[in-house]
């Protein structure tokens, strides 16, 4: 059945890694545009990996999880981004680290 | 019109007159307030008194099914008979011309529709305590009067007196009523009805086939009792009485003198039978004769006006309960009807030397006051006349007919005679009930001739509050006086009529109800009319010219005096042995919950508070608060869990 060149590890992979540069991204930068960015990658990472055992198991599901994902994601990129946009509008920055009114003093 | 419908229009006047001045009194009615109540009075009076007057009647009505539980269901029905006649007759005059009465005493006061409208729903109360035809529209009246009775004393609610009065009243009664409600209970266990009829017809059954006194007679008659204590402030529950003074007056004339407070002998009264066959009328005897004796020695030495007559007024309550222990109804019934005229009158007469004195009712204060209020002064002193039972006022025949029982008919009809009441045998121990009956009418007429001389004779006394203009009562308050001083003078003229009345009492009432002969030449009579103007020139002595219209101060310092001046210490009593303990375990119970109970909880409360102290630390220094640090903390949460979940499917 397996009549694809690419294998399924080298798929889970490139899954594996998008999260990971994702992740790392997140947890490293301070740029709140670019964090955000970071997170798109992470869900395009799980969503690599959820076709892939989709594509492995012969059905749907991970495809049909791909599309939720998908939408899931414009919204929250819409929303995010409105919010980024306003933060900037209030302190004229984008760094994250200024923004610590939750925690204690 | 037919019977039944007049019937039903006695009760229902006041109610509708409370509803419309309880709807339309504060916005539209105002000052004009006691129309309603005044107009509604009237009709039942009128109604009652033709109905009166058409003779011995007697009718049962049966209005409609309150509500069924099981077996038991509640009718509220009304029957009307001779003894309820009188009792609705006696209500509704009283009621009228009190009603009157306020019109002037009352003008002006802020809550002038509230107290025709509770006075109103007090008339309804009263008339359905009187014709209820079982013990659940008995004691629905009986609860509707006591919670009149708290509104009233309590109408200056703004003074802490008042309030307090209110309360005392209120839980004291409800003590009794404890006990009438059990003995209400108690007779549906044991008879399994509660409508009058049925219930008497089984005692008489009971009592005919038995040779000894039936225990759950005299359980269900010790209980009512009860109730009959507290509401008719007898010994040991009487306390609440001469505090209800607090209250307006006319509240004081109409309830606590000629109406709520003969609930309980109209409760004795209509259920002698119970007491009868269960062997009760004894202690009924007993505890009346105490507390008239008591309470007329208490009286001798008080100085609040208004306080004197409440003591004045539990002692003739304890004559009346020494009517029925003794067997004679009838007579107690008559002396209820004649003191309803005499002691609302002085109430009332009180209430206008009140107001001429500008609120002050303190006897030491005032003196020699005939001359600024001749006319209150007379109807005083014909309030006095009767209560002090000189002869040919009221207040003699009634209470001769009651001392004359207690020596002749010394339980003739008991089916027991050999019953013994604290080891005295009945037929001694009666008599002796009469010889302090004798005596208590002798202090009687001291002490009501002391109020009359130190108040209205003498050298006249004005208090400051007065500032020397003593305001005359006006019209609306000289009629009734002037109205009840002439039934004060003539209601013992017509004990034969009542008699005669009460003669045709249907045979269901259970017992029989008889009526001493008082006639002229008994030396019963003479005797007492000797004691009571014995007393009433004792008084003369003391407080008379020969000492300076003052008090005698040699006496004011025995230890006689001054346990009468605190009534005997019954008030220290209840708060050193109830009300202090009771307030000792409350603040037990307050401390146990915050030391224990509060104590524990706020442990609890500290478990949560300790974790997020705990975890708080994560979110101090560099990372607090920062989307970075956050971000770290998921990430290694979520590196946790997943190394969890592998180790897991391992």
């Amino acid at each position: 059945m397996d009549s694809s060149p690419v294998n399924t590890m080298t798929l889970l992979g490139l899954g594996a890694a998008l999260f990971g540069i994702g992740l790392a991204g997140f947890l490293l930068r301070r740029n709140l545009l670019i964090m955000f960015l970071a997170s798109e990658l992470m869900l395009q990472g799980v969503i690599v990996t959820a076709v892939s055992f989709g594509r492995m198991h012969h059905n749907l599901a991970g495809q049909a999880f791909a599309v939720f994902v998908l939408v899931l994601a414009a919204v929250e990129a819409a929303l995010g981004l409105g919010l980024a946009v306003v933060m900037f509008r209030r302190s004229g920055s984008l760094d994250a680290e200024r923004w610590r009114s939750l925690g204690e003093e | 019109m037919n019977t039944e419908l007049l019937i039903l229009l006695i009760p229902l006047l006041p109610l509708l007159a409370a509803m419309v001045i309880g709807a339309l009194g504060p916005r539209l009615l105002r000052g004009q307030s006691h129309w309603p109540a005044i107009t509604a009075a009237a009709g039942s009076f009128s109604v009652a008194a033709s109905m009166l007057f058409r003779g011995p009647t007697s009718t049962t009505l049966n209005l409609f099914t309150w509500f069924t539980a099981g077996s038991f269901e509640a009718r509220v029905s009304f029957h009307y008979d001779p003894l309820a006649a009188i009792m609705l007759f006696t209500v509704t005059l009283v009621s009228l011309l009190v009603l009157v009465y306020s019109r002037e005493y009352m003008k002006g006061d802020p809550g002038y529709p509230r107290f025709f409208a509770c006075m109103s729903l007090f008339i309804f109360s009263m008339c359905t305590l009187v014709l209820a035809d079982n013990f659940v529209v008995l004691f629905l009246g009986w609860e509707g009067v006591g919670l009149c009775s708290y509104l009233l004393i309590g109408f200056f609610y703004r003074r802490p007196a008042a309030a307090a009065a209110a309360k005392k009243a209120f839980i004291v009664t409800r003590l009794g009523d404890c006990g009438l409600l059990l003995g209400v209970l108690l007779t549906f266990v044991h008879f399994g009805s509660l409508d009058f009829t049925t219930v008497f017809k089984s005692v008489e059954s009971i009592a005919f086939g038995a040779n000894s006194i039936d225990a759950r007679l005299t359980w269900i008659a010790l209980l009512l009792l009860c109730g009959a204590i507290g509401k008719s402030g007898q010994l040991l529950l009487h306390i609440w009485l001469p505090d209800a003074m607090e209250g307006p007056s006319p509240v004081s004339a109409l309830i606590h003198a000629a109406t709520m407070v003969t609930a309980g002998v109209y409760l004795v009264a209509r259920t002698q039978g119970i007491f009868l066959y269960g062997g009760v009328l004894p202690v009924v005897a007993v505890l009346g004769c105490a507390t008239a004796f008591f309470a007329a020695t208490i009286a001798c030495v008080q100085v609040d006006i208004k306080r004197i007559l409440a003591y004045s007024t539990i002692s003739q309550l304890g004559y009346m309960f020494l009517g029925l222990g003794a067997g004679v109804s009838g007579s107690a019934i008559f002396h209820l009807f004649t003191h309803a005229f005499f002691k609302s009158l002085l109430f009332l007469a009180a209430g206008a030397v009140m107001h001429a004195m500008a609120g002050v009712i303190d006897l030491r204060k005032m003196g020699g006051l005939f001359r600024r209020l001749p006319l209150t002064g007379i109807v005083f002193l014909a309030g006095c006349l009767a209560l002090a039972g000189i002869p040919g006022a009221a207040g003699f025949f009634s209470k001769e007919e009651i001392i004359t029982g207690a020596f002749r008919n010394a339980w003739l009809w008991s089916p027991d005679h050999e019953q013994m009441v604290a080891g005295v045998q009945p037929d001694r121990l009666m008599p002796a009930l009469g010889w302090v009956a004798i005596l208590t009418a002798g202090i009687t007429a001291f002490y009501t001739l002391r109020l009359f001389m130190r108040v209205f004779v003498g050298p006249e006394k004005l208090p400051e509050e007065t500032g020397g203009h003593v305001h005359r009562p006006g019209v609306w308050m000289a009629i009734p006086m002037v109205l009840l001083a002439i039934g004060a003078i003539t209601a013992g003229w017509f004990g034969a009529n009542l008699h005669d009345l009460l003669y045709h009492m249907p045979d269901a009432t259970g017992g029989e109800w008889i009526s001493p002969e008082v006639d002229g030449d008994n030396i019963l009579g003479l005797i007492g009319s000797a004691v009571a103007i014995g007393g009433a020139i004792l008084a003369l002595l003391f407080y008379g010219p020969l000492r300076n219209w003052t008090t005698n101060s040699r006496i004011d310092r025995t230890w006689f005096y001054k346990l009468l001046w605190n009534k005997f210490y019954i008030d220290e009593f209840y708060d050193r042995g109830i009300v202090r303990p009771l307030r000792a375990v409350g603040r037990l119970c307050v401390g146990f919950d915050e030391v224990g109970i509060n104590n524990g909880l706020r442990g609890v409360t500290w478990a949560p508070r300790g974790l997020g102290w705990l975890l708080r630390i994560g979110q101090r220094g560099r990372a607090a608060g920062s989307l970075g640090g956050y971000a770290m903390v998921f990430a290694a949460g979520a590196a946790v869990l997943v190394g969890w979940l592998l180790w897991m499917v391992r």
